[in-house]
Protein backbone atom coordinates (compact mmCIF):
# COMPACT_ATOMS: atom_id res chain seq x y z
CA UNK A 1 0.00 0.00 0.00
CA UNK A 2 3.02 2.27 0.83
CA UNK A 3 4.17 1.23 -2.00
CA UNK A 4 0.94 2.53 -4.59
CA UNK A 5 0.86 5.38 -2.48
CA UNK A 6 4.79 6.31 -3.16
CA UNK A 7 4.62 5.10 -6.97
CA UNK A 8 1.43 7.51 -7.57
CA UNK A 9 3.33 10.68 -5.92
CA UNK A 10 6.57 9.86 -7.78
CA UNK A 11 4.57 10.06 -11.39
CA UNK A 12 2.86 13.36 -10.06
CA UNK A 13 4.34 17.33 -9.83
CA UNK A 14 6.91 17.66 -7.02
CA UNK A 15 5.83 18.34 -3.59
CA UNK A 16 6.46 21.88 -2.23
CA UNK A 17 7.99 22.79 0.77
CA UNK A 18 6.81 26.24 1.40
CA UNK A 19 3.54 27.34 1.99
CA UNK A 20 3.22 31.08 0.36
CA UNK A 21 1.21 30.81 -2.37
CA UNK A 22 -2.44 29.77 -2.12
CA UNK A 23 -3.68 26.84 -3.76
CA UNK A 24 -5.09 26.33 -7.11
CA UNK A 25 -7.33 23.66 -6.39
CA UNK A 26 -8.66 24.77 -2.87
CA UNK A 27 -7.62 28.07 -3.12
CA UNK A 28 -7.94 31.43 -4.37
CA UNK A 29 -4.81 30.63 -7.07
CA UNK A 30 -5.88 29.17 -10.99
CA UNK A 31 -3.96 27.10 -13.40
CA UNK A 32 -5.81 26.82 -16.65
CA UNK A 33 -5.41 25.11 -19.44
CA UNK A 34 -7.32 25.35 -23.36
CA UNK A 35 -7.34 23.65 -26.34
CA UNK A 36 -7.23 20.24 -26.77
CA UNK A 37 -6.32 17.51 -24.42
CA UNK A 38 -5.02 14.96 -27.11
CA UNK A 39 -2.93 15.88 -29.52
CA UNK A 40 -3.09 13.70 -33.05
CA UNK A 41 0.11 13.22 -35.24
CA UNK A 42 -1.56 11.07 -38.29
CA UNK A 43 1.61 10.83 -40.63
CA UNK A 44 -0.34 9.55 -43.68
CA UNK A 45 1.60 10.97 -46.96
CA UNK A 46 4.82 11.24 -48.31
CA UNK A 47 4.99 15.16 -47.55
CA UNK A 48 3.83 15.05 -43.89
CA UNK A 49 6.77 12.50 -43.45
CA UNK A 50 9.25 14.91 -45.31
CA UNK A 51 8.28 17.97 -43.82
CA UNK A 52 6.75 17.35 -40.39
CA UNK A 53 3.89 18.48 -38.58
CA UNK A 54 3.19 21.22 -36.81
CA UNK A 55 -0.10 22.09 -33.94
CA UNK A 56 0.61 25.67 -33.13
CA UNK A 57 -1.11 27.30 -30.31
CA UNK A 58 -3.11 24.51 -29.48
CA UNK A 59 -2.49 24.10 -25.88
CA UNK A 60 -2.74 27.25 -23.77
CA UNK A 61 -2.22 27.94 -20.37
CA UNK A 62 -3.32 30.60 -17.84
CA UNK A 63 -2.13 31.71 -14.52
CA UNK A 64 -4.11 33.67 -11.50
CA UNK A 65 -1.06 33.02 -8.83
CA UNK A 66 -2.16 34.41 -5.39
CA UNK A 67 0.02 35.24 -2.13
CA UNK A 68 -0.20 34.23 1.25
CA UNK A 69 2.64 35.20 2.55
CA UNK A 70 3.40 38.59 1.60
CA UNK A 71 6.59 39.19 -0.58
CA UNK A 72 7.11 35.32 -0.18
CA UNK A 73 5.44 33.49 -3.11
CA UNK A 74 7.39 32.46 -6.24
CA UNK A 75 6.62 29.40 -8.31
CA UNK A 76 7.90 27.51 -11.18
CA UNK A 77 6.19 25.54 -14.12
CA UNK A 78 7.34 23.03 -16.16
CA UNK A 79 6.66 20.17 -18.41
CA UNK A 80 7.05 16.46 -17.68
CA UNK A 81 7.31 13.85 -20.80
CA UNK A 82 6.28 10.27 -19.72
CA UNK A 83 5.80 7.25 -21.88
CA UNK A 84 3.31 5.03 -19.28
CA UNK A 85 6.31 2.89 -17.67
CA UNK A 86 7.05 1.77 -20.99
CA UNK A 87 9.93 -0.17 -21.45
CA UNK A 88 12.97 0.87 -22.71
CA UNK A 89 12.26 4.03 -20.97
CA UNK A 90 13.40 6.24 -24.01
CA UNK A 91 10.86 5.20 -25.79
CA UNK A 92 7.37 5.63 -27.01
CA UNK A 93 4.32 3.63 -25.75
CA UNK A 94 3.68 1.52 -28.58
CA UNK A 95 -0.16 1.07 -29.32
CA UNK A 96 -0.65 -0.99 -32.19
CA UNK A 97 2.18 -1.41 -34.84
CA UNK A 98 1.30 -1.79 -38.61
CA UNK A 99 4.29 -2.48 -40.19
CA UNK A 100 7.65 -5.28 -39.02
CA UNK A 101 10.38 -2.77 -40.14
CA UNK A 102 11.87 0.57 -38.40
CA UNK A 103 12.80 1.51 -34.56
CA UNK A 104 10.67 2.50 -31.95
CA UNK A 105 10.11 6.62 -31.20
CA UNK A 106 12.24 8.05 -28.86
CA UNK A 107 10.95 10.27 -26.46
CA UNK A 108 13.36 13.30 -27.74
CA UNK A 109 11.69 13.00 -30.93
CA UNK A 110 8.55 15.89 -30.38
CA UNK A 111 9.66 19.13 -29.93
CA UNK A 112 7.58 21.53 -28.16
CA UNK A 113 7.88 25.42 -28.15
CA UNK A 114 5.75 27.85 -25.51
CA UNK A 115 5.96 31.16 -25.85
CA UNK A 116 3.66 33.90 -24.40
CA UNK A 117 3.26 37.94 -25.70
CA UNK A 118 6.44 39.28 -23.25
CA UNK A 119 8.72 36.40 -23.46
CA UNK A 120 8.56 34.85 -20.25
CA UNK A 121 9.18 31.64 -21.05
CA UNK A 122 12.50 30.07 -21.28
CA UNK A 123 13.78 29.79 -24.36
CA UNK A 124 10.33 31.73 -25.86
CA UNK A 125 9.16 30.74 -29.03
CA UNK A 126 12.37 28.38 -29.89
CA UNK A 127 11.79 24.44 -30.25
CA UNK A 128 12.82 22.25 -27.73
CA UNK A 129 13.17 18.77 -27.04
CA UNK A 130 13.87 16.65 -24.05
CA UNK A 131 16.84 16.00 -24.83
CA UNK A 132 17.61 13.71 -22.00
CA UNK A 133 15.24 11.20 -23.74
CA UNK A 134 14.24 9.34 -20.82
CA UNK A 135 10.28 8.73 -18.67
CA UNK A 136 9.57 11.83 -16.45
CA UNK A 137 12.27 14.10 -18.23
CA UNK A 138 11.82 17.79 -17.23
CA UNK A 139 11.95 21.21 -19.51
CA UNK A 140 11.01 24.00 -17.85
CA UNK A 141 9.04 26.92 -18.62
CA UNK A 142 9.62 29.22 -15.77
CA UNK A 143 12.82 27.79 -14.25
CA UNK A 144 13.22 27.41 -10.39
CA UNK A 145 14.78 31.03 -9.84
CA UNK A 146 16.55 32.45 -6.72
CA UNK A 147 15.09 35.67 -7.49
CA UNK A 148 11.45 36.65 -7.40
CA UNK A 149 10.31 38.41 -10.53
CA UNK A 150 6.93 40.75 -10.62
CA UNK A 151 4.85 40.98 -12.99
CA UNK A 152 4.97 43.99 -15.53
CA UNK A 153 8.50 44.97 -17.36
CA UNK A 154 7.05 42.57 -20.45
CA UNK A 155 10.76 42.64 -21.41
CA UNK A 156 11.53 38.33 -21.77
CA UNK A 157 12.13 38.50 -17.93
CA UNK A 158 11.11 35.41 -16.06
CA UNK A 159 8.08 36.06 -14.33
CA UNK A 160 7.52 33.64 -11.31
CA UNK A 161 5.71 36.28 -8.51
CA UNK A 162 2.06 36.67 -8.09
CA UNK A 163 -0.18 38.13 -10.94
CA UNK A 164 -3.16 36.88 -13.03
CA UNK A 165 -3.15 36.60 -16.52
CA UNK A 166 -6.39 38.80 -16.03
CA UNK A 167 -4.34 41.89 -15.32
CA UNK A 168 -1.17 40.86 -16.79
CA UNK A 169 -1.92 38.08 -19.95
CA UNK A 170 1.04 37.97 -21.77
CA UNK A 171 3.04 37.15 -18.43
CA UNK A 172 0.54 34.64 -17.12
CA UNK A 173 -0.76 33.10 -19.93
CA UNK A 174 1.75 30.69 -22.20
CA UNK A 175 0.95 28.96 -25.82
CA UNK A 176 2.58 25.62 -26.83
CA UNK A 177 3.48 24.83 -30.26
CA UNK A 178 4.28 21.02 -30.83
CA UNK A 179 5.99 19.65 -33.94
CA UNK A 180 7.34 15.72 -35.11
CA UNK A 181 9.14 15.40 -37.75
CA UNK A 182 9.64 11.44 -37.90
CA UNK A 183 11.94 10.58 -40.39
CA UNK A 184 11.83 7.79 -42.60
CA UNK A 185 13.18 5.09 -40.17
CA UNK A 186 10.68 4.33 -37.46
CA UNK A 187 8.39 1.43 -37.34
CA UNK A 188 4.94 2.03 -38.57
CA UNK A 189 2.10 2.53 -35.46
CA UNK A 190 0.60 3.99 -32.99
CA UNK A 191 2.15 5.54 -30.30
CA UNK A 192 1.45 7.59 -27.41
CA UNK A 193 3.04 9.56 -24.53
CA UNK A 194 1.61 12.38 -22.46
CA UNK A 195 3.18 15.66 -21.19
CA UNK A 196 2.29 17.15 -18.15
CA UNK A 197 2.40 20.90 -17.07
CA UNK A 198 3.33 20.66 -13.07
CA UNK A 199 3.13 24.35 -11.68
CA UNK A 200 4.39 24.43 -8.07
CA UNK A 201 5.49 26.99 -5.52
CA UNK A 202 9.63 27.13 -4.77
CA UNK A 203 11.17 28.75 -1.83
CA UNK B 1 -10.20 13.76 25.53
CA UNK B 2 -7.56 16.53 25.64
CA UNK B 3 -5.65 14.27 23.31
CA UNK B 4 -8.13 13.80 21.03
CA UNK B 5 -8.37 17.79 20.85
CA UNK B 6 -4.70 17.87 20.14
CA UNK B 7 -5.17 15.25 17.87
CA UNK B 8 -7.89 16.81 15.52
CA UNK B 9 -6.48 20.10 16.11
CA UNK B 10 -2.92 19.33 14.26
CA UNK B 11 -5.69 17.40 11.78
CA UNK B 12 -7.07 20.92 11.23
CA UNK B 13 -3.57 22.87 10.86
CA UNK B 14 -2.31 19.87 8.35
CA UNK B 15 -5.07 20.29 6.38
CA UNK B 16 -5.04 24.07 6.01
CA UNK B 17 -1.06 24.24 5.38
CA UNK B 18 -2.09 21.39 2.59
CA UNK B 19 -4.28 23.92 0.88
CA UNK B 20 -2.12 26.88 1.04
CA UNK B 21 0.49 24.99 -1.11
CA UNK B 22 0.40 26.00 -4.31
CA UNK B 23 0.73 22.83 -6.77
CA UNK B 24 -1.34 22.06 -9.65
CA UNK B 25 -0.77 19.86 -12.62
CA UNK B 26 -2.57 19.34 -16.31
CA UNK B 27 -1.83 16.86 -18.71
CA UNK B 28 -2.27 16.91 -22.45
CA UNK B 29 -2.03 13.36 -24.85
CA UNK B 30 -0.07 13.03 -27.77
CA UNK B 31 -0.55 10.24 -30.10
CA UNK B 32 1.61 9.80 -33.02
CA UNK B 33 0.33 7.49 -35.98
CA UNK B 34 2.25 6.38 -38.63
CA UNK B 35 0.77 4.85 -41.22
CA UNK B 36 3.39 2.94 -44.07
CA UNK B 37 3.12 5.19 -47.02
CA UNK B 38 5.33 3.95 -50.07
CA UNK B 39 4.97 6.00 -52.99
CA UNK B 40 6.19 5.55 -56.64
CA UNK B 41 6.12 7.86 -58.82
CA UNK B 42 6.78 6.70 -62.20
CA UNK B 43 7.75 9.19 -65.90
CA UNK B 44 7.28 7.06 -68.49
CA UNK B 45 4.64 7.07 -71.67
CA UNK B 46 1.74 5.29 -71.25
CA UNK B 47 2.62 2.30 -74.19
CA UNK B 48 6.71 2.02 -75.65
CA UNK B 49 6.47 0.91 -78.92
CA UNK B 50 9.47 -0.57 -80.53
CA UNK B 51 8.53 -0.61 -84.28
CA UNK B 52 11.07 -3.18 -86.76
CA UNK B 53 10.68 -1.65 -90.04
CA UNK B 54 13.92 -1.71 -91.37
CA UNK B 55 16.65 -4.58 -91.33
CA UNK B 56 19.26 -2.95 -89.35
CA UNK B 57 16.70 -2.48 -86.35
CA UNK B 58 16.13 -6.48 -86.67
CA UNK B 59 20.23 -6.50 -86.55
CA UNK B 60 20.91 -3.77 -83.98
CA UNK B 61 17.52 -4.08 -82.15
CA UNK B 62 15.86 -1.04 -80.95
CA UNK B 63 16.89 0.63 -77.81
CA UNK B 64 14.57 3.47 -75.88
CA UNK B 65 17.28 5.33 -73.48
CA UNK B 66 15.90 6.90 -70.10
CA UNK B 67 12.27 6.13 -71.13
CA UNK B 68 10.97 5.04 -67.69
CA UNK B 69 12.06 7.36 -64.55
CA UNK B 70 10.91 5.43 -60.81
CA UNK B 71 10.75 7.51 -57.86
CA UNK B 72 10.37 6.15 -54.12
CA UNK B 73 9.00 8.11 -51.58
CA UNK B 74 8.74 5.76 -48.10
CA UNK B 75 8.41 5.62 -45.00
CA UNK B 76 9.49 2.15 -44.31
CA UNK B 77 12.14 -0.15 -45.89
CA UNK B 78 11.35 -1.44 -49.47
CA UNK B 79 12.21 -3.10 -52.31
CA UNK B 80 11.25 -2.77 -56.13
CA UNK B 81 11.59 -5.16 -59.19
CA UNK B 82 10.08 -5.41 -62.25
CA UNK B 83 7.66 -8.00 -63.86
CA UNK B 84 7.13 -8.79 -67.00
CA UNK B 85 3.44 -9.82 -66.99
CA UNK B 86 0.87 -10.77 -69.88
CA UNK B 87 -2.75 -12.39 -70.47
CA UNK B 88 -0.45 -15.55 -72.29
CA UNK B 89 1.64 -16.78 -69.24
CA UNK B 90 4.83 -16.36 -70.40
CA UNK B 91 4.26 -15.31 -73.78
CA UNK B 92 3.17 -11.83 -75.58
CA UNK B 93 0.28 -11.24 -76.09
CA UNK B 94 -0.40 -11.36 -80.15
CA UNK B 95 -2.75 -8.23 -80.94
CA UNK B 96 -3.02 -9.14 -84.81
CA UNK B 97 -0.94 -11.33 -87.49
CA UNK B 98 0.94 -9.17 -90.41
CA UNK B 99 0.84 -12.55 -92.60
CA UNK B 100 -1.38 -15.60 -92.84
CA UNK B 101 1.26 -17.71 -90.51
CA UNK B 102 4.41 -16.45 -92.39
CA UNK B 103 5.32 -20.22 -92.95
CA UNK B 104 5.41 -23.70 -90.52
CA UNK B 105 8.37 -22.10 -88.83
CA UNK B 106 6.95 -18.88 -87.79
CA UNK B 107 5.82 -19.14 -83.87
CA UNK B 108 3.55 -16.35 -82.67
CA UNK B 109 5.03 -17.58 -78.62
CA UNK B 110 7.08 -14.98 -78.45
CA UNK B 111 8.80 -15.12 -74.78
CA UNK B 112 8.77 -11.97 -72.21
CA UNK B 113 12.13 -12.33 -71.78
CA UNK B 114 13.33 -11.44 -74.93
CA UNK B 115 12.76 -7.70 -73.19
CA UNK B 116 15.20 -6.44 -72.19
CA UNK B 117 16.62 -3.66 -69.11
CA UNK B 118 18.96 -1.74 -68.15
CA UNK B 119 19.01 0.60 -64.66
CA UNK B 120 20.83 3.06 -63.54
CA UNK B 121 22.09 3.37 -60.71
CA UNK B 122 22.32 -0.50 -59.53
CA UNK B 123 20.88 -1.66 -56.60
CA UNK B 124 22.23 -0.98 -53.57
CA UNK B 125 20.75 -3.97 -51.57
CA UNK B 126 21.89 -7.11 -52.79
CA UNK B 127 22.23 -9.24 -49.60
CA UNK B 128 20.31 -12.46 -49.89
CA UNK B 129 20.95 -12.27 -54.02
CA UNK B 130 21.91 -15.24 -55.58
CA UNK B 131 21.22 -15.11 -59.11
CA UNK B 132 23.63 -14.72 -61.99
CA UNK B 133 22.43 -10.80 -62.29
CA UNK B 134 21.92 -9.61 -59.39
CA UNK B 135 19.82 -6.35 -60.79
CA UNK B 136 19.60 -4.67 -64.23
CA UNK B 137 22.61 -2.53 -64.11
CA UNK B 138 24.98 -4.66 -66.62
CA UNK B 139 25.06 -2.87 -69.75
CA UNK B 140 23.05 -4.16 -73.08
CA UNK B 141 25.46 -6.78 -74.66
CA UNK B 142 26.98 -5.46 -78.15
CA UNK B 143 24.55 -7.15 -80.57
CA UNK B 144 27.13 -9.45 -82.20
CA UNK B 145 27.86 -10.79 -78.70
CA UNK B 146 24.78 -11.21 -77.05
CA UNK B 147 24.42 -12.88 -73.35
CA UNK B 148 21.29 -14.69 -73.33
CA UNK B 149 19.31 -13.46 -70.05
CA UNK B 150 21.90 -10.47 -68.76
CA UNK B 151 18.99 -8.14 -69.09
CA UNK B 152 15.93 -10.04 -69.57
CA UNK B 153 13.08 -9.01 -67.32
CA UNK B 154 12.17 -11.13 -64.55
CA UNK B 155 8.37 -12.42 -65.90
CA UNK B 156 5.97 -14.94 -64.01
CA UNK B 157 2.56 -16.50 -65.18
CA UNK B 158 1.39 -16.16 -61.71
CA UNK B 159 0.33 -13.50 -59.12
CA UNK B 160 3.17 -10.48 -60.31
CA UNK B 161 2.58 -9.31 -56.70
CA UNK B 162 4.89 -11.90 -55.22
CA UNK B 163 8.06 -10.98 -54.79
CA UNK B 164 11.06 -12.73 -57.10
CA UNK B 165 12.91 -15.36 -55.43
CA UNK B 166 16.42 -14.74 -54.70
CA UNK B 167 18.07 -15.81 -57.95
CA UNK B 168 16.03 -13.49 -59.82
CA UNK B 169 16.78 -9.64 -60.24
CA UNK B 170 15.72 -7.03 -58.04
CA UNK B 171 16.05 -3.18 -59.59
CA UNK B 172 16.86 -2.24 -55.45
CA UNK B 173 16.41 -4.10 -52.83
CA UNK B 174 16.18 -8.03 -52.32
CA UNK B 175 14.01 -11.36 -51.68
CA UNK B 176 12.80 -11.84 -48.07
CA UNK B 177 13.65 -10.08 -44.87
CA UNK B 178 16.98 -10.67 -43.63
CA UNK B 179 17.16 -7.13 -41.29
CA UNK B 180 20.22 -4.94 -40.70
CA UNK B 181 19.59 -3.10 -43.86
CA UNK B 182 21.12 -5.44 -46.46
CA UNK B 183 18.60 -6.37 -48.40
CA UNK B 184 16.38 -3.70 -48.40
CA UNK B 185 16.72 0.03 -48.64
CA UNK B 186 16.11 2.32 -45.80
CA UNK B 187 12.62 4.59 -45.97
CA UNK B 188 13.72 7.97 -47.86
CA UNK B 189 12.63 10.48 -50.47
CA UNK B 190 14.41 11.33 -53.44
CA UNK B 191 12.56 14.39 -52.57
CA UNK B 192 15.46 14.58 -49.57
CA UNK B 193 17.78 12.40 -50.96
CA UNK B 194 18.79 13.54 -54.04
CA UNK B 195 17.94 12.48 -57.88
CA UNK B 196 19.64 10.72 -60.09
CA UNK B 197 22.45 8.79 -58.17
CA UNK B 198 20.73 8.56 -54.95
CA UNK B 199 18.96 5.10 -53.90
CA UNK B 200 15.28 6.39 -54.89
CA UNK B 201 15.66 7.67 -58.23
CA UNK B 202 15.83 4.97 -61.12
CA UNK B 203 15.98 5.64 -64.97
CA UNK B 204 15.58 1.89 -67.16
CA UNK B 205 16.53 1.78 -70.80
CA UNK B 206 15.08 -0.80 -72.85
CA UNK B 207 16.02 -2.79 -75.67
CA UNK B 208 14.66 -5.41 -78.06
CA UNK B 209 17.03 -7.30 -79.91
CA UNK B 210 15.15 -9.94 -83.08
CA UNK B 211 17.96 -10.81 -84.84
CA UNK B 212 18.08 -11.95 -88.63
CA UNK B 213 16.55 -14.38 -88.48
CA UNK B 214 13.98 -12.96 -85.65
CA UNK B 215 14.50 -15.38 -82.60
CA UNK B 216 15.34 -12.99 -80.11
CA UNK B 217 18.98 -14.27 -79.36
CA UNK B 218 18.85 -12.17 -75.90
CA UNK B 219 16.13 -13.74 -74.39
CA UNK B 220 17.28 -15.55 -71.16
CA UNK B 221 16.40 -16.88 -67.57
CA UNK B 222 18.29 -15.47 -64.98
CA UNK B 223 20.62 -18.38 -64.70
CA UNK B 224 21.84 -17.68 -67.94
CA UNK B 225 19.88 -20.46 -70.26
CA UNK B 226 18.97 -19.33 -73.74
CA UNK B 227 14.93 -18.45 -74.22
CA UNK B 228 15.38 -17.68 -78.03
CA UNK B 229 12.96 -19.07 -80.48
CA UNK B 230 15.13 -22.02 -81.98
CA UNK B 231 16.12 -22.96 -77.98
CA UNK B 232 12.18 -23.01 -77.11
CA UNK B 233 10.37 -24.30 -80.31
CA UNK B 234 13.52 -25.53 -82.36
CA UNK B 235 15.53 -25.17 -85.94
CA UNK B 236 14.52 -22.86 -88.39
CA UNK B 237 11.51 -20.84 -86.09
CA UNK B 238 11.40 -17.17 -86.20
CA UNK B 239 8.52 -14.91 -85.12
CA UNK B 240 5.53 -14.47 -86.90
CA UNK B 241 5.07 -10.63 -88.01
CA UNK B 242 2.48 -9.39 -86.19
CA UNK B 243 1.82 -6.68 -83.23
CA UNK B 244 2.50 -8.05 -79.78
CA UNK B 245 1.88 -6.57 -76.60
CA UNK B 246 3.00 -7.10 -73.27
CA UNK B 247 3.59 -5.15 -69.65
CA UNK B 248 6.21 -4.01 -67.68
CA UNK B 249 4.82 -3.63 -63.63
CA UNK B 250 7.06 -1.71 -61.25
CA UNK B 251 6.24 -2.86 -57.68
CA UNK B 252 7.52 -1.26 -54.69
CA UNK B 253 6.54 -3.23 -51.36
CA UNK B 254 7.76 -2.95 -47.90
CA UNK B 255 11.01 -5.11 -46.68
CA UNK B 256 9.01 -7.62 -44.14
Amino acid sequence: MFFIHFFVLGQTCPNPITNNCSDAVAGTSRFYLDGRQNIDFTFDDMNKYVRGITFSGSTQLRLKIDEINPGMCKWKLVMIVENNGHLPNNEWEPLVYYGGSGSIPNLNLIEVSVWNGCGTALYNGVFRTFFNNVNNDTLSIIPDLAVRNLPGPCDGTHINGPGSYLTNYNEFSFNIDYRIKPGFALRPGSYQIRIRFCLVEIP
Amino acid sequence: MKKLGLILGIGALSTSLSYAQLVDEKNVTVTMDLQPVLQLNMTTPDQIAFVFDEIREYYGGILKYGATILKVSSSVSWDLYAVGHSQNGTFWDQQMAYSTGGGPNSKNTLPLSLLELHQYPANPRTNGLSGTWLDYSTPFAPANAVVPGQNSVYYTAGNPYVGPAATEKYIAGAAGFIGGGGDAVDGGSFLTAGSLGSNYYYVLDYRILPGLPAIFPAAGTNAGAPEDLVTLFGANSYAQPGVYTMNVKYVLMEDQ
